[in-house]
């Protein structure tokens, strides 16, 4: 593809975090890995206190412990 | 062929013509592209996003320039992150249902939590409350009736046997959540009531305790006011003294500023996390910078323990004044335009915050949102239960016999009205057909059903979006441009309920 004249020097796509998952095929089954997946993501949360009651991020040691309203998987 | 993921979202960066922000929804990725890309992703979009019935909606960012493809490399990371996707529109919902679905009973099999509500009575008579006809209207008078020790007894032997519907085993050890609500639950004449149910908490292992308080007798409790009994307290000031004391009053028109400010310096001092809440309207809005002033004077600020946030006034009686009210939009913006005229204005929380600090930390540690399949856990495993045995699923829509979702009789068997738990509890973003096909259904959970419900006539799995869009996108951007800059990131606490 022909570069357009002025066209700004910025990467296409710079990736900020990981995805919770791929519907690209992997090495485990997809149903599999989504199940795993959902998984991790909900006990990520933590309690109901943590999360939902308070709509999280209240009460700033609790949460950050619980890295609630946002989490990361180790793969 | 490959076409644009209906959950992909986009979001400008005000100030950055070069590029933008492309958020998905299910898998949660977060992407910086170039303008370029960003026009491509949207040429591939398959149909309009949906209009909901209720509530403020804003359309998405315009199509702009040459919609030429980028490397087949970015293609493949576009596909790999979700935006480009080879289901078809259908294919994608059956897909999404089916995700929610599966998310949505994980939620379900979490330990449920549960509120007491000791009374329905309160000591104040604030002219916008949703229970004011409870104290004021006499037909309504029997509901005033406190709770009895006999009756938390009756409930906690009742637990189990909620515990089990959600799949937790009787052996499990308990991750106990028990909140405090009203009518006022800490009225010095309700300490007996409280005292016993966090004693039978304690008994059942670990528990965490928390209040929704006006704070006015808060000094009846401040034995039980620690990190391990009673740890949490949401009070609400709704302005300076002077204004707080129009609006807050007692049964014959005095101000309750004085009481609630003594009882908040001693909850802090006692190592309690205190929210302040402050419900804004018009005729309210112009005294947030006194606020500020007012909280930074009493010392409050410095605090770990303090947190903060606005919240509008929601016209549900007849002496609020719709007129007067503020969508959550509107006081968003009014605030932060306040907060950039005066830096003291920053210690009052924006009710989108949550949001911004969300992605801040998505941001930071390049971890992934919460996933939301509903709005709240009024949706998943909330048990309210008043001195009556009734057990309703939202604080919000409580003291009506037809409206509950179950009774606890004497032998704490529980009488569950399946019918209407299961409207409650079958509430997700992929229930709505509005929200299933919203772009922001996992991040919004599909909106607080009492608002779409009273904007509706009483349909609750009708839609009140709020400006969701706009103020996600707006939050999102802000909270980039916030850490591309390397400015400082403080957590601070919410709210306890969006509504």
């Amino acid at each position: 593809m022909k570069k357009k004249k002025n066209e700004p020097q910025v990467p296409e796509i710079v990736s900020l975090n990981e995805e919770l998952f791929s519907l690209e095929v992997g090495s485990l089954p997809f149903e599999e890995l989504l199940d795993q997946r959902l998984a991790l993501a909900v006990a990520a949360i933590g309690t109901n206190f943590v999360c939902d009651t308070f709509t999280c991020t209240t009460f700033t040691g609790t949460c950050t412990a619980f890295g609630c309203t946002s989490f990361k998987i180790s793969k | 062929m490959l076409r644009t993921s209906s959950y992909t979202i986009y979001v400008d960066l005000p100030g950055n013509q070069d590029e933008m922000l492309l958020v998905h929804t299910y898998t949660g990725a977060f992407d910086r592209v170039s303008r370029r890309v960003a026009t491509y992703v949207r040429s591939l979009e398959a149909g309009r996003p949906p209009k909901p019935l209720y509530g403020d909606w804003t359309p998405e960012p315009a199509l702009d320039g040459e919609a030429a493809p980028p490397s087949d490399e970015t293609i493949g990371v576009l596909s790999r992150r979700g935006y480009l996707t080879a289901m078809t529109g259908e294919q994608e919902e059956e897909f999404f249902t089916r995700y929610v679905d599966k998310l949505h009973g994980l939620h379900l099999k979490r330990w449920p939590s549960y509120l007491f509500m000791p009374t329905y009575d309160c000591n104040l008579r604030c002219a916008y409350c949703f229970q004011d006809h409870m104290r004021t209207d006499p037909r309504f008078g029997h509901l005033l009736r406190r709770m009895t020790l006999d009756m938390v007894d009756r409930l906690f032997a009742a637990m189990p046997k909620i515990e089990a519907l959600h799949g937790i085993p009787a052996e499990a050890s308990p991750q106990l959540d028990v909140g405090f609500f009203g009518g006022e639950p800490l009225l010095a004449a309700n300490r007996p009531i409280v005292e016993h149910v966090i004693r039978r908490g304690l008994d059942r292992g670990e528990a965490r305790f928390w209040a929704i308080s006006n704070g006015t007798e808060l000094d009846a409790y401040e034995d039980l006011l620690s990190p391990d009994k009673l740890a949490s307290v949401q009070i609400t000031l709704d302005g300076p003294p002077r204004e707080h004391d129009r609006r807050r009053v007692y049964a014959d028109g005095g101000g309750s500023w004085e009481r609630i400010a003594r009882n908040v310096s001693m909850a802090l001092a006692r190592g309690v996390a205190v929210a302040i809440r402050t419900n804004v309207d018009r005729n309210n809005v112009g005294e947030l910078a006194d606020l500020a002033a007012e909280l930074i004077r009493q010392g409050w600020v410095r605090y770990p323990n303090f947190g903060s946030q606005v919240a509008p006034v929601r016209a549900s009686n007849d002496k609020t004044d719709a007129g007067a009210t503020l969508d959550t939009w509107e006081l968003d913006r009014l605030l932060t335009a306040m907060r950039n005229a005066n830096p003291d204005v920053e210690i009052l929380g924006r009710v989108d915050d949550s949001l911004r600090n969300q992605a801040r930390r998505i941001f930071s540690h390049r971890g992934l949102p919460a996933f939301k399949p509903s709005f709240c856990s009024a949706h998943t495993g909330m048990y309210i239960f008043d001195a009556f045995g009734d057990v309703y699923a939202c604080w919000e829509k409580t003291g009506d016999e037809k409206i509950r979702i179950g009774h606890v009789d004497e032998n704490s068997d529980v009488q569950f009205s399946f019918d209407l738990r299961a409207l409650w509890q079958g509430r997700t973003v992929a229930s709505n057909p509005v929200c299933l096909k919203c772009r922001y259904n996992l991040f919004c959970g599909g909106g607080c059903a009492v608002l779409a419900a009273g904007h509706s006539g009483g349909d609750f799995y009708r839609n009140y979006c709020d400006g969701y869009a706009h103020r996600f996108r707006a939050a999102v951007a802000e909270a980039y441009q916030d850490h591309a800059s390397g400015k400082a990131f403080t957590d601070k606490p919410d709210a306890f309920c969006d509504l």
